[in-house]
């Protein structure tokens, strides 16, 4: 019996329509710039947000769609819906060190004579920072873990199940013909 | 049931390259094959930087094949009769030698082209991928582009292997060249860039991509490969028309 044309394409839609791409990918993504990416339909995406600098606080706007969906403060582990997501810094805090010059004398007495110093001296203090700058990115992971093959699954499906259909009943019309003949 | 002369013609014509498991292998695995797509995709993070490489000849398998099947069917089918004379059972056929190179052309050069079209098309509107439809364009071009400097190559020289031969080194060399080429144009930034652009338009598509800037020379490649293709597709039809068996 000769397979038929019809039947190799239907069989390979079906293939196509049951199987996914099932190795996950990793990959990171360093953010300072608001970063959109957009998810198909297709896909099944995790995402997680981690700040860069254990100091930094740092809060991260996702926008879905256009819409500002949350501000959240990082980490933070989302599942990404198909759409598309912007991720942009909404605000960081952390602490910096600061260094001011202050005037100080230094008064000495020896034998009965009194000496003043006068000199700079540096001082560090600390002050906690709060900025919508980007001044510290931070990192996007974004893990890929199951990617369909089609969309449109059931049209597909639909579409191979047809073609063997057809290509049955036209091998059945062949085989009627030829033993006619005979 | 009376079939028309013409159409019997290309039937034996059709039925020479494509005998029974040819299109049953091909165009399956052209349309399985269509899954690297959705791996590219996935892999450049939902970009169209992944779509242009997967739509780059010999990374995309389903291109190459229907690059391969042309490739075939010109030297060892066409080619093939002309060096051993056996053509001259075609051109004896009561069909005019125009007509018969517009039907070996067709079934030796077109129809892979609309398998792969086809199968190609069916994946991405089943997989719902938005592949931009110029990079479709691009491939169109270049595929018409290269099977006629195969043509051109075999109408001319007589023997299959050096055909074979030659036709490789000329498409290697221009599209490797080209590549480097168009690298090093996008590197300097060169007036002499658009050149490039005629022999391998994948770098500045991938440069496109990765930069997100517009490449606005590409138009000169795709133009200059379309009149280039159509020379050499007149050319060979002339050489077709007055060869001597």
């Amino acid at each position: 019996m000769k397979f038929g044309l019809l039947t190799t394409i239907g069989l390979s839609l079906l293939v196509l329509s049951l199987l996914s791409i099932n190795s996950p990918i990793h990959s990171y993504v360093s953010i300072s710039n608001p970063y959109s990416i957009k998810i198909p339909n297709i896909a099944y995406v995790n995402a997680r947000l981690l700040e860069n600098n254990s100091n930094v606080t740092v809060y991260a706007k996702l926008v879905h769609n256009g819409n500002v969906e949350n501000i959240v403060k990082l980490p933070y582990y989302l599942e990404l819906t198909p759409g598309i997501w912007e991720f942009s810094i909404y605000n960081e805090t952390f602490p910096i060190t600061l260094t001011k010059v202050i005037n100080a004398t230094v008064v000495n007495k020896s034998n009965g004579i009194v000496y003043v110093y006068e000199y700079q001296k540096i001082e560090k203090y600390q002050e906690i920072v709060t900025t919508k700058n980007a001044t510290y990115p931070i990192a996007l992971e974004v893990t890929i873990y199951k990617v369909n093959i089609l969309q449109y699954k059931t049209i597909a499906e639909i579409l191979g199940v047809l073609l063997l259909f057809i290509d049955i009943i036209l091998l059945a019309f062949r085989f009627i013909r030829d033993n006619h003949k005979l | 049931m009376m079939r028309s002369r013409s159409f019997q013609i290309f039937r034996v014509i059709f039925k020479e390259r494509y005998r029974q498991p040819t299109l049953e292998l091909v165009i399956p695995t052209m349309l399985v094959s269509n899954i690297f797509i959705t791996a590219f995709y996935a892999r450049g993070l939902f970009n169209t930087y992944g779509l242009v490489l997967a739509f780059i000849p010999l990374i995309s398998v389903s291109e190459t094949l229907a690059f391969a099947l042309a490739l075939r069917n010109i030297i060892f089918v066409t080619g093939d009769h002309i060096y051993r004379g056996s053509i001259i059972s075609f051109i004896m056929m009561p069909i005019k030698r125009i007509s018969l190179f517009f039907f070996t052309y067709f079934c030796d050069i077109v129809l892979p082209y609309l398998f792969w079209l086809f199968t190609t098309e069916l994946y991405i509107l089943l997989s719902g991928i938005p592949v931009p439809q110029y990079l479709i364009l691009v491939y169109t071009v270049g595929y018409f582009f290269t099977e006629n400097i195969i043509l051109l190559t075999a109408l001319s020289f007589k023997s299959g292997g050096i055909v074979t031969l030659l036709s490789g080194t000329i498409l290697g060399i221009l599209f490797i060249f080209g590549g480097i080429a168009g690298y090093y144009g996008i590197m300097t930034n060169s007036p002499l860039t658009p050149i490039a652009t005629i022999s391998n338009p994948y770098v500045f598509l991938i440069y496109e991509a990765i930069s997100q800037k517009q490449v606005t020379y590409l138009n000169v490649g795709i133009y200059s490969e379309v009149i280039i293709s159509l020379i050499l597709f007149f050319v060979s039809l002339q050489k077709f028309r007055i060869m001597e068996v």
